[in-house]
């Protein structure tokens, strides 16, 4: 499994999870958008054909009226068959009224011409808006087109002369003919223009439109004769669709101003998908977001926790984190690092009482007194030339020494413990006149048991110091006995005891006492709660003798180890 | 609860926005809705102030335009300070476009709008009178509008007349038309022709030979649009042309035009003029004025009917100096002082305000003034205050006009309104003289009553539509064309209308001589 950073790991959830939720969105978002625009462009080509079919069904309507007339009418006939100047006068004139009337009810036709080379007929009628001087252009192209034999057209075309764009088609038989003309601007007029998005204009073979030049100019489009796909062109860019006009050289054309996908939607569309597109800054606002409550105070927790494996204990986590987890987690911790560095100063502080113990062990153990004493002696008995017992002295001293000098935490069998006894006491004798007795009665089973050095010793020595009755000698008594688990090892001496209120004190708790009346006892109180803690214990008391000093050991299956 | 507040936000937010949208048409429509109480009110409002001050009388009056007369509402309002000062009347004026003058009027009358004072112009008095659309003034002239025979002379004042009753009272224009030709004088000084010199037919026919020989590319003669060239109408067309008086109706003979030597003769004329290349290939196609072709160089000149002031009128138009030669008498016809005679509406209901109104305006200078010419200094400016004549305001001319001065004739008494500058300042004077001097048709004051022979008049009408205009243009050949006509029209009923016309013109010497 890839080992990688909460963050990137939330971040990465979070992507796989919005990602494709966004991403659908906008699919979402852009393809309604195609779709409509797709609708929109299909409603546009509609109307177009509508329109398309309109022009191509006024187109028919004229058609077959002049066809009809061409055929069938009384006059033409006459107009046809006769050669008389005069007949030909009146049949066109009777053919002309036909024509005028029609004019007055077709709404686009621009007019209609009536021609015939050769009996000198040319009768035109036009409506208002064709100015004589446009109709007599238009005229003159149509004849001279004819005279070059061009004749019927199959089709109609576009004739765009004095600003007045025509559609114009001959029919006729026998020389003689009927233009129509079919009024572009009023077509393009009867086209519902409607609004500035989209204008409607015809098209030649030629790609000249007819009618909207301006905005075609303005806009910049251009056409070509594709008529089956949708163009773009022009800038703003427009669409533009086309439809051909049967039976014409024309296109109808439709430009709808299209600057995209975007123009054809309305207000809420437009708002809908802003909204959606704004989606996308859920994604950075997620990252801001996790950042500020979940990422940053974890990081504040972690580098926290650096801070304080480097050692810089003093840190505390901030707790003013938004969630409840971080919280619980940065109390918790709080917590953990006061309960360490509780642990951490008691264990100094144990520290420091063993290296205090040690001091006083080791002032202890030097205890210049004795040994200035024992020198005293020495150089007394050297006086008295005493040399066997100088030798002694000096032996039994470097025993004491060498003994006094071991580690103040360390455990010795018991066994050693009564040797060093027992040299004291004879170094003690070997002081003084007085008398001096011991008894040891300890089962041989407990030699091996283990204590700290100087603990029985002490006592001893303060039975030395303190319990000795004026004029009588001092008599000690060590003896060990067993119950249940527990070893007791007394001491007791024949002196005056202790007094009362020191009994309270050194049997109370003696932490800060460290006064010299009091400093022997104290290091192996000391000694032994910091080495058995609460697995032995010291009595003082009195008996009947003197005073009496107990320890008792718990004993474990194997021996007490050292715990130093 | 940040995030929630958040939530809460953002949506009140999108969904004010999407009402937003919706409401905003809500909006607008009150707006509207507001608006239109608004404008309620005001109307309720400037009723009432109408209902307190005594009443003044409301006249509705129609007009017609073919130019630029979007001031219509300032100058009304100025002339409604004078009628209403004058006499407690306030006018509303209702401007048609000429264009389809007769159909909107046709549509006011028959739907019982308002209307009381109108023209009766392009659909002749006696269709109206047929109709029943208009009343009978024989009294209320009496009454209310004693001022108004002198104003504009008592014959004229009798071409309103229908079958003896007063229908329309024409205005004071020029009611009278002498034929002649007119043509552009700087050609004829080119090619040295005699203006002075030229009197006839033939004379004309000479000068313009020599300058079509040198202006090949010029139209010799070129006809007023549509309308049918005349050269030498001395007849009365009895309204029709379909038997009319010959030799300005001095006989008082209905016979058939078209039959006569003087008929034959002129197209005859004009036939070999057509030939000779001296009158425009395509004149039945022509849509332009004569003044229009001419003005762009295209032609020399043209027939037409005329009267005091012509070439002046003619050369402002066309920027030519042009030369006018007099081919017969002035003759005045029925149809000059019908052609547009103010009438009073049947269903009226104001006929004594309105014919009070009328004598009040064949009278008032201040008011002819203004409805013919606008409001002084915004429209025109006085350019000889003593002499009358005044020109287009500062800034102003023909095209740029909000109120066109071109309209004259139409409103009752131009004769007592102001000279347009390039005109003698004794032009209302000529033209009055004019109109008095003109011979005056026999049938002056008769109008043909068409009843009878209605369909026959149809069927003839076409006829003549057909050959008149080519025979007159000179473009088919009268030798074969009018005999062909006649017997059509004879087919088609002719001597009925013309017996129709002769029973009704003795009757109605009879009933003028028993006056």
């Amino acid at each position: 499994m890839k080992i990688e950073t909460f963050k990137r790991k939330i971040l990465g959830v979070l992507f796989r999870i919005l990602f494709p939720i966004i991403l659908l969105l906008l699919f979402y978002n852009f393809y309604s958008i195609h779709i409509y625009n797709d609708k929109i462009e299909q409603s546009n080509r509609t109307r177009l054909i509508i329109y398309q079919n309109q022009i191509q069904k006024k187109i028919k309507n004229v058609e077959t009226f002049v066809a009809e007339i061409v055929a069938n009418n009384y006059s033409f006939q006459q107009l046809v068959n006769t050669e008389n100047s005069l007949d030909a006068y009146t049949g066109a004139w009777e053919v002309m009224q036909s024509l005028k009337s029609n004019l007055a009810m077709q709404e686009e036709v621009g007019g209609y011409v009536l021609y015939n080379k050769d009996k000198k007929v040319e009768q035109a009628v036009f409506i208002k808006g064709f100015t004589y001087d446009t109709q007599l252009k238009i005229r003159k192209y149509v004849t001279s087109s004819l005279e070059k034999s061009e004749g019927l057209s199959k089709e109609w075309h576009i004739l765009d002369v004095g600003s007045k764009p025509v559609l114009y088609r001959i029919l006729g038989r026998n020389e003689t003919y009927i233009i129509s003309f079919i009024d572009m601007e009023k077509c393009s007029l009867a086209m519902e223009k409607g609004n500035d998005v989209s204008r409607i204009t015809f098209c030649t073979s030629l790609n000249q439109a007819i009618v909207e030049k301006d905005y075609i100019n303005k806009n910049q489009i251009s056409f070509d004769y594709d008529n089956d796909n949708i163009v773009f062109s022009g800038k703003p860019r427009h669409m533009v669709i086309g439809e051909k006009i049967q039976n014409t050289d024309l296109s109808l054309k439709m430009m709808i101003s299209n600057s995209g996908y975007i123009s054809n939607l309305n207000h809420v569309q437009l708002i809908l998908m802003i909204v959606s597109l704004l989606t996308i800054l859920i994604i950075p606002i997620s990252i801001w977001w996790i950042e500020k409550y979940i990422t940053s105070p974890l990081k504040k927790l972690m580098d926290t926790m650096e801070r304080i494996k480097e050692g810089h204990t003093e840190e505390k986590m901030e707790d003013d984190f938004g969630i409840i987890e971080y919280r619980r987690v940065s109390d918790t911790f709080n917590t953990m690092i006061y309960e360490i560095k509780k642990f951490k100063i008691e264990a100094y502080e144990n520290e420091i009482e063993k290296k205090r113990a040690q001091l006083q062990y080791l002032q202890l153990q030097i205890r210049p007194h004795f040994f200035l004493n024992c020198l005293k002696i020495i150089y007394a008995r050297v006086e008295c030339q005493k040399y066997q017992q100088i030798q002694e002295m000096i032996l039994a001293i470097s025993q004491h020494i060498r003994y006094n000098f071991k580690d103040n935490l360390s455990l010795v069998p018991l066994q050693l413990e009564l040797e060093h006894i027992k040299n004291y006491i004879r170094i003690q004798q070997l002081s003084t006149s007085y008398t001096i007795e011991y008894d040891i009665s300890i089962a041989s089973k407990f030699y091996e048991f283990k204590i700290p050095t100087l603990t029985l010793e002490t006592f001893v020595e303060n039975s030395f110091k303190y319990g000795m009755k004026p004029g009588v000698g001092l008599m000690l008594k060590i003896e060990a006995t067993e119950t249940k688990g527990k070893l007791h090892i007394r001491i007791e001496d024949n002196g005056t005891g202790f007094p009362e209120d020191m009994l309270n004190i050194i049997n109370g708790d003696m932490e800060n006492i460290y006064s010299d009346q009091y400093v022997g006892i104290a290091n192996v109180k000391k000694r032994i709660k910091l080495i058995y803690g609460e697995k032995a214990s010291i009595y003082f008391y009195n008996s009947n003798h003197g005073a009496a000093v107990e320890i008792v050991f718990q004993i474990t299956e194997g021996e007490e180890g050292d715990q130093g | 609860m940040k995030k929630k507040l958040a939530t809460v936000l953002m949506g009140i937010m999108i969904f004010t926005l999407l009402a937003g949208c919706a409401g905003g048409n809500k909006a607008t429509e009150k707006e509207v809705n507001t608006d239109g109480n608004a404008a309620e009110v005001k109307a309720t409002e400037g009723a009432e102030k109408e209902v307190k001050a005594e009443e003044p009388t409301t006249l509705h009056l129609a007009i017609f335009n073919y130019a630029n007369m979007d001031d219509m509402d300032a100058v009304l309002k100025k002339a409604n300070e004078i009628t209403l000062r004058e006499l407690n009347i306030v006018l509303e004026i209702e401007v048609i476009p000429g264009s389809s003058w007769q159909q909107q009027m046709n549509m006011i009358l028959s739907s019982g709008e308002e209307l009381d004072i109108f023209p009766a112009f392009a659909t002749p008095l006696a269709t109206y009178v047929a109709n029943g659309q208009v009343q009978a003034l024989d009294e209320l002239l009496a009454q209310y509008g004693a001022d108004i025979p002198e104003a504009i002379g008592a014959d004229y004042l009798d071409c309103g007349k229908v079958s003896g009753k007063l229908y329309g009272i024409t205005t004071n224009r020029d009611l009278a038309a002498q034929n002649g030709f007119w043509m552009r004088k700087d050609l004829c000084d080119k090619y040295n022709i005699d203006v002075n010199s030229l009197k006839t037919l033939e004379d004309i026919e000479k000068a313009l030979l020599t300058i079509h020989k040198g202006e090949p590319d010029l139209y010799p003669v070129v006809p007023q649009s549509n309308a049918v060239p005349v050269g030498i109408s001395n007849w009365d067309d009895l309204s029709n042309g379909l038997g009319v008086l010959m030799d300005y109706g001095k006989e008082l003979q209905v016979v058939n035009l078209y039959e006569t030597e003087e008929y034959k003769n002129y197209t005859e004329t004009m036939h070999r003029w057509y030939q000779e290349g001296l009158i425009m290939k395509d004149v039945l196609n022509n849509t332009e004025t004569s003044e229009s072709l001419v003005r762009s160089g295209k032609a020399v000149g043209a027939f037409a009917g005329m009267k005091p002031g012509f070439e002046e009128q003619v050369q402002r138009d066309t920027g030519y100096e042009v030369v006018r030669i007099n081919l017969a008498e002035p003759l005045s016809l029925t149809g000059n002082a019908a052609g547009l005679t103010w009438c009073i509406s049947s269903n009226s209901k104001n006929s004594e305000a309105a014919m009070k109104f009328l004598n009040f305006a064949y009278t008032s200078f201040e008011l002819n003034n203004l409805l013919i010419y606008g409001i002084e200094n915004v429209h025109y400016k006085y350019v000889d205050k003593d002499n009358n004549i005044i020109d287009y305001a500062d800034g102003l001319d023909a095209n740029t006009t909000p109120y066109s001065p071109s309209l004259g004739w139409a409103w009752f008494n131009q004769f007592k309104a102001a000279i347009w500058n390039g005109n003698s300042p004794d032009y209302w004077n000529e033209l009055a003289e004019f109109n008095a001097k003109a011979i005056k048709s026999g049938a002056m004051g008769y109008t043909f009553d068409s009843s009878n022979v209605k369909a026959e008049i149809t069927t003839c009408t076409n006829i003549t539509d057909k050959y008149v205009r080519a025979l007159q243009a000179g473009v088919v050949d009268p030798k074969e064309a009018l005999p062909q006509m006649n017997e059509e029209l004879k087919k088609a009923g002719l001597d009925k209308i013309i017996a129709e016309k002769q029973v009704q013109i003795d009757e109605w010497v009879k009933a003028k001589g028993n006056q």
